[in-house]
């Protein structure tokens, strides 16, 4: 027989809080708990879709990357409550991370080759810039984005939603 | 002064019923992701006796839409709030939310919102951010959610500075974050948007205990009424757009009074101890080492790097000659600006200067961490004071602290808060962890006056052993570490006396210390008072004791308990919202008005702080959405209806205070402008908001447009000119305040006798400088001071005399009598 959870005792299990998996769920990254009303529950494939999400999450990706890695929601919703789990993306799936260095240039770094500290990542990527400078002849002035932003480098940003400065 | 009437209308116009057409949902209430923002408006309703006030902020929210909604909304409040109170109101009647410990209160809102209940939860997100969630909001329906809380205002040297944010900025993140607290920095951070389509209206009653002189405000334009010690404040504009902090200073004729009021609750007796310590002026006799730490991380571009460029120059000022320096800079890296600690002297000043010139928010990310454990590794004998320029926008705050708490022994932190929306939480818990005391800098605020003040700290003489005898044993007291004492500043500490113990109204509190010419004390009379705030005050202390990691060390460890478990039961036993309680409210629907389906999910996008990141100035005006322009200029010809939606309270204060004064308020220096003409946001402000609560007018309000502040001191050009040895090389200043001609300037210093040789000049400037602030500016004593002392030194050390070796002061007071 399935085993049923509680919404504490998946949080525990699955380490992240019971706000995040009614979040998870409302963002519809997550299934929604099975039973209906009052005692609602979830079940190992709910918590096998949590722990996913986590190690996307390590691996350096976003949530709404994430949600675009784990497909249409309606389907897998449908997967889940009535064929039993979601397979899991393939295992193969590689992750790339992207540092912007000058307007028109971006270097892409593979998750797991490197673990440079933002400072060194910055280091890195002004000595690119000026290789690009000299040999490519890149305006760094372009004024498409400034190599010089909180948001920027390699980890993702803490800022999610839509670019603060997209018109209504 | 310009001064601008506003229409009374003869009588209310009713507020709009809400009109709901699922076929077409309204065009202008639409978030960036193409979905009706749910969120009309926000006010904010307070009441002050000196520095304590209770305020409400009501925020209304309505479902466009053809589907139930769960609508979340991240908001941040004063960092030293106490939030006491959820009320919800909804269709005519009233709920009232319960404390429940966190995960209780989550497990109430998520089974209500499974069942097709109505649910609304209030979190603590962060020290200073908090989440309402309204769970199953019905399609056409509408609720006004009320949040009470009890804050306090911070004592200045004139009066009271009021600082309540209203936006959050988005935080920088360090890659060593695990995945648990990357997925709650996720789940928390509100959506951006360019502009938003709510406005926030304010109404605070201020009530002092001496005539209140002024009121102003560097961050918005008000609207004031003055009665004696009474004023009223609201926006000039009516509405504003929810992007910068609100800032209010308050100055009265008397600054400050002492006062304990113990108040009973729970059954315990509480006491509220303020002390406004006036300490001896010590010479300092060692030099001081003082280490200099500037946030160039990306956030600060623009208004932020500017501001706090000047403000390093100024500190570097304010140093002394054989003290000892260092800057450095910080943003994902950090990097000192000198190989090791320089002496102060006029070339390494020089040096400085221009280094400091150049910097720019180029560094980043904002990895404070690694920066301030740079500058404890720095400490290499004795005491280092440490001065850091940040807006605090990391989302790591608690390891920073505690990095302080642990590291940070021998440093004292006197941070800067600089930006329109500073991290109140970080550079006020820098300073309290780090012993000293935050100042905080809003663009276009005169910068001078707050860095000579916490020079003045820096140089105030050093309490040792300060203990409070309350009088009774077994006191409580909250914070439960002793806060530094320093000159003219509040001194404020809560205490909880045990069962059975009561003060009595002839009863005194005396705090004790050892100052450096002997044994100090300061003694206040106890009074009995009434009213939940001092009772609320000593929780919320008590309990960010407990979050911070600063449990009192009382009993066995049995009886201690773990220090959440004592928060938790302190927040529940006072009814408080802390970062282990909540307050949740579930209403029961009937089977026919239960929610059919899931709801969706919509966060309330909310607005860039103003000026982050150099995204345009603070100086640029603050935008509504500018769909809500174009809906109302089609309505210019309706009248403007009044700010109103007063509570009852305050309109019966209004009314009963017939002969209330007008007077505008002097507005700073380069205020920005709310987008919008006046009528077209105060009829937005009133559209915000259900009626059943008549515009409250009483008497005529004035507006008064954004102008150069009128209370900017003069004095401070003068310290700007002083020299590395103290001079003030100021003649053009000096002959100005003085009226002096430039012959008649020369004539003067030529009849001065210099022993050393000094320029005559620069002699007789200062000497005039001097003379000027004792006489003109004593009222701003303890800005001035640090700079007057350095002037004297110097002026000693010419061993310059009047004519035939008059007394200069003598000489001075005979040729030139008063400034002209």
């Amino acid at each position: 027989m399935e085993r049923k959870f509680a919404i504490g005792e998946l949080a525990a299990l699955a380490g992240v809080s019971r706000r995040c998996i009614h979040y998870y769920s409302q963002l519809k990254l997550v299934p929604p708990p099975l039973g209906g009303g009052r005692g609602h529950y979830y079940t190992e494939a709910h918590l096998d879709r949590l722990r996913e999400i986590r190690s996307l999450q390590e691996a350096g990706l976003g949530l709404d990357e994430i949600g675009a890695r784990l497909g249409a929601p309606s389907e897998r919703q449908a997967g889940l409550t009535e064929r039993g789990p979601v397979r899991a993306p393939p295992a193969a799936a590689v992750l790339w991370s992207r540092l912007a260095v000058l307007p028109g240039l971006e270097v892409h770094l593979q998750a797991g080759f490197t673990r440079a500290s933002p400072g060194r990542l910055e280091t890195f990527r002004q000595a690119v810039a000026a290789l690009a400078i000299r040999h490519l002849g890149i305006d760094p002035n372009f004024p498409q984005g400034g190599p010089h932003r909180d948001d920027e480098g390699i980890s993702p940003s803490p800022v999610s939603g839509p670019d603060p400065e997209a018109e209504v | 002064m310009t001064t601008k009437e506003y229409p009374h209308p003869p009588s209310p116009a009713p507020t709009p019923k809400p009109r709901f057409d699922p076929a077409r949902p309204a065009p202008i209430l639409v978030s960036p992701a193409g979905e009706p923002v749910p969120l009309l408006g926000v006010v904010m309703e307070g009441r002050f006796q000196g520095c304590a006030g209770e305020v409400a902020v009501r925020q209304r929210f309505r479902n466009t839409e053809a589907k139930p909604i769960e609508v979340t909304y991240v908001f941040p409040l004063p960092d030293n709030a106490s939030v006491c109170d959820l009320v919800i109101e909804q269709d005519g009647r009233v709920l009232r939310a319960q404390v429940e410990e966190r995960d209780k209160a989550f497990e109430l809102y998520d089974e209500a919102l499974a069942s097709g209940d109505g649910a609304f939860l209030l979190d603590q997100e962060r020290p200073n951010v908090f989440q309402v969630s309204v769970g199953s909001l019905l399609p056409g329906s509408e609720v006004v959610v009320t949040i009470r809380f009890l804050m306090t205002a911070t004592p200045t040297p004139r009066g009271l500075r009021l600082m309540i944010p209203t936006s959050i900025s988005p935080r920088y993140s360090p890659p060593t974050l695990s995945a648990a607290e990357r997925a709650e920095i996720d789940r928390t951070t509100p959506p951006y948007a360019g502009s938003v389509p709510y406005g926030l209206t304010l109404d605070l009653a201020f009530e002092a205990h001496a005539p209140i002189r002024v009121v102003e405000s560097p961050s918005h334009p008000l609207r004031t009424e003055l009665d004696g010690p009474r004023a009223r404040v609201a926006l000039g504009q009516g509405m504003t757009a929810p992007d910068r902090d609100l800032v209010i200073e308050i100055a009265t004729a008397e600054p400050h009074r002492p006062g304990a009021v113990a108040v009973e609750a729970h059954g315990r007796d509480h006491l509220l101890l303020d002390l406004f310590p006036e300490l001896p002026e010590g010479e300092r006799t060692t030099p001081r080492s003082v280490a200099i730490l500037v946030d160039c991380s990306g956030s600060m571009d623009g208004d932020s790097i500017d501001q706090a460029r000047r403000a390093v120059e100024l500190c570097l000022r304010a140093l002394s000659e054989g003290d000892r320096f260092q800057i450095f800079r910080f943003g994902s890296r950090h990097q000192s600006l000198f190989p090791g600690f320089q002496t102060f002297s006029q070339a390494t000043l020089d040096a400085a200067v221009d280094r400091v010139r150049q910097m720019r928010a180029d560094l980043g990310g904002t990895e404070i961490l690694g920066a301030l454990a740079a500058v404890f590794d720095a400490v290499d004998e004795g005491h280092l004071d440490v001065i850091v320029l940040t807006d605090g926008e990391v989302s790591n705050e608690a390891e920073v602290l505690r990095l302080v708490a642990v590291r940070g022994g021998r440093c004292r932190i006197f941070p800067f808060g600089i930006g329109a929306g500073a991290s109140e939480h970080l550079v006020a818990g820098l300073a309290r962890q780090g012993h000293g005391v935050a100042e905080f800098i809003f663009p276009g605020e005169r910068i001078e006056p707050k860095v000579l003040r916490q020079f003045g700290r820096i140089d105030s003489p050093c309490l040792e052993n300060v203990t409070i005898d309350w009088g009774h044993r077994g006191v409580e007291a909250a914070p439960v570490a002793m806060p530094p004492v320093f000159d003219g500043d509040a001194l404020t500490i809560a205490g909880r006396l045990p069962a059975g113990a009561r003060f009595a109204d002839d009863d005194r509190v005396v705090v004790r210390a050892d100052g450096p010419t002997g044994p100090l004390e300061w003694s206040v009379a106890v009074r009995r008072g009434e009213g939940g705030a001092v009772p609320l005050w000593w929780a919320r202390q008590a309990i960010r004791d407990h979050e911070e990691g600063r449990a009192p060390r009382r009993g066995s460890r049995q009886e201690r308990g773990q220090p959440e478990e004592k928060a938790v039961q302190v927040a529940m036993l006072y009814g408080l919202l802390s970062s282990q309680t909540s307050f949740v409210a579930v209403e029961e629907r009937a089977a026919d008005r239960k929610a059919g389906e899931p709801c969706e999910l919509r966060r309330v996008p909310v607005l860039v702080t103003a000026g982050y990141g150099g995204r345009g100035s603070i100086q640029a005006p603050a935008f509504l959405s500018s769909a809500i322009a174009n809906v109302f200029s089609v309505q210019k010809s309706m009248p403007a209806r009044a700010l109103g939606w007063l509570s009852s309270e305050v309109c019966n204060f209004l009314d009963g205070s017939a002969s209330m004064r007008k007077r505008s308020s002097p507005s700073p220096r380069r205020a920005p402008q709310p987008s919008g003409s006046p009528s077209e946001i105060q009829r937005k402000a009133c559209e915000s908001f259900p009626a059943g609560k008549p515009p409250a007018r009483s008497g005529k309000t004035t507006a008064s447009p954004p102008k150069e502040s009128a209370g900017m001191p003069p004095f401070l050009d003068l310290l700007a000119t002083q020299n590395a040895e103290g001079a003030f090389v100021a003649e053009s200043v000096t002959r100005q305040v003085w009226a002096l001609s430039k012959k008649r300037f020369l004539a003067l210093a030529e009849a001065l006798q210099i022993p050393g040789g000094e320029n005559p000049l620069v002699v007789l400037a200062t000497l005039l400088g001097l003379r000027w602030l004792e006489m003109l500016a004593a009222d701003q004593e303890p800005v001035w001071r640090l700079a007057a002392r350095k002037a004297r030194a110097w002026l000693r050390k010419t061993q310059a005399t009047g004519p035939d070796g008059e007394d200069l002061w003598a000489w001075l007071e005979r040729e030139v009598g008063t400034p002209g």
